[in-house]
């Protein structure tokens, strides 16, 4: 019962692409101004120019299409809850008329429109994640409170947890299979029942594994002091990163997008 | 306790966290609405350490569950936002007094500030994202978000309280071999430099 595959690499899809080589700093920033200039757009033209600038990404990431198509088919629930909501909204000249169900013009332009704008936000956010790693997204966001002018200490504590999570999240989830098997060969029951019965069910499940986690933590808190933790000083890095000419190249596309459709809105 | 201690429970819990949110549990009542068990992870946090260790437990798991399954931006920060609300107001109620009445009573008051925080934030969020009128929000979705949210900080309180003393106990051995640790000596801000 392998419930979560290969959880560490999560969506990174290795390629050899100029994407995956930038740092990830100014990815992030990248994809959060590309995100503001998504809600910021009104129109179809600024929509066109945003399509075509992802579709130039995507291009540019050398991943096949289809893996786009992967991340946008998870949230179908959202996106067909959403179009269905839009085609019956109304206002503006009928064009189709079935006795209670009447559908405008108006409906139609919202529909395309908001499917649109939900569909370029999770590419937008696919095109991070297909080319980054977890771990360098962990480093660019410590880099990012770095370049914010967060205190140094919290930015290293930060990026600290956050790389003990990402260490731990698959030697907690064999942990998590071997305690689920040691219950169902007790005769625990997880998938079985109403909600109440199904969460008094986990409670078998909940206990071994949080005291589990918490000797965890203490084994890796005594570890750490033996080997003399005390934060940042004097710490250096493995993997450095270092902005280069493509990094500005990439956030200053961003700025101009933001400003052109802003030009455009006018 | 050692912040070298704060720091490996808080990273530990938050994959935890993120762990119980990937194995997230469909809602077969409700459309589109996933129940996941993370709160329960960064409420103890929130309940062993503190409130702010509650909090970075929430913010780091949903960074975290960004980066491994990052599609729906929009959807996470809302989860953000729940999580930070009631873990927030539970942790920090239970710290002025630590005795089981008032667990209950947190539980209690943060389910209610999660509930009521939720149906503000969807009112606020979701007509100009999706381009919905604020009367059709009001009149057929708003008791849906009150429901889900009531429904799952319920649960999660339940299991947080029916677990909480289980695993506290364990929270304060300081030593696994059963001596006891002087605490503050051996703090790492105390030790010789």
């Amino acid at each position: 019962m392998n419930f979560i595959g290969n959880i560490t690499i999560g969506q990174f899809i290795p390629k050899n692409s100029i994407l995956h080589s930038a740092d990830s700093r100014s990815k992030l920033i990248f994809m959060i101004i590309f995100i503001v200039a998504i809600f910021l757009s009104t129109n179809f033209y600024q929509y066109a120019i945003l399509s075509l600038v992802v579709i130039f990404l995507m291009l540019l990431s050398k991943i096949s299409p289809f893996y786009y198509l992967k991340g946008v088919k998870s949230l179908w629930i959202l996106i067909v809850l959403t179009a269905v909501f839009q085609i019956f909204s109304g206002g503006g000249n009928v064009i189709f008329d079935l006795g209670p169900l009447r559908i405008t013009d108006m409906a139609i332009y919202n529909t395309v429109f908001i499917v649109l704008r939900l569909v370029l936000v999770i590419v937008a956010a696919s095109l991070l994640t297909f080319t980054t790693s977890p771990i360098q997204i962990a480093d660019g966001i410590e880099g990012l409170m770095r370049i914010l002018r967060f205190p140094r200490e919290w930015s290293h504590d930060f990026s600290m947890m956050m790389s003990i999570a990402f260490r731990f999240i698959p030697v907690l989830s064999m942990e998590a299979d071997h305690i689920i098997r040691a219950q169902l060969s007790r005769g625990a029951t997880f998938d079985r029942g109403g909600l109440i019965q199904r969460a008094k069910g986990m409670i078998p499940l909940i206990v071994p594994l949080f005291v589990g986690s918490m000797k965890m933590a203490d084994d890796l808190a005594i570890a750490m002091e033996a080997r003399c933790y005390r934060g940042y000083e004097g710490r250096t890095k493995f993997r450095e990163m270092h902005f280069r000419k493509r990094d500005y190249f990439i956030i200053g596309f961003g700025l101009f997008i933001v400003v052109f459709i802003l030009v455009v809105r006018m | 306790m050692s912040k070298a201690k704060q720091i490996s429970i808080i990273g530990i819990f938050s994959a935890l966290a993120t762990l119980l949110m990937l194995l997230e549990i469909p809602m077969p009542q409700l459309v589109g609405f996933k129940y996941d068990g993370s709160e329960i992870a960064t409420l103890m946090v929130g309940f062993m350490i503190g409130p702010w260790a509650g909090i970075l437990t929430e913010i780091i798991k949903d960074l975290l569950y960004f980066a491994i399954r990052g599609t729906d931006i929009i959807g996470i920060l809302m989860n953000l936002a729940a999580g930070i609300i009631f873990v927030g107001t539970a942790s920090w109620i239970y710290k002025i007094h630590k005795t089981k009445v008032r667990a209950v009573f947190s539980m209690i008051a943060a389910s209610l500030a999660t509930t009521v925080g939720m149906a503000g934030l969807n009112l606020l969020v979701y007509p100009p994202y999706l381009h919905v009128s604020y009367i059709f929000i009001l009149k057929d979705y708003l008791w849906i978000i009150v429901l889900f949210n009531l429904l799952k900080t319920g649960i999660d309180s339940t299991v947080v309280f029916l677990v909480y003393k289980k695993i506290s106990t364990f929270f304060k051995v300081e030593n696994w071999e059963g001596k006891k640790f002087v605490e503050g000596k051996y703090e790492s801000k105390n030790l010789p430099r």
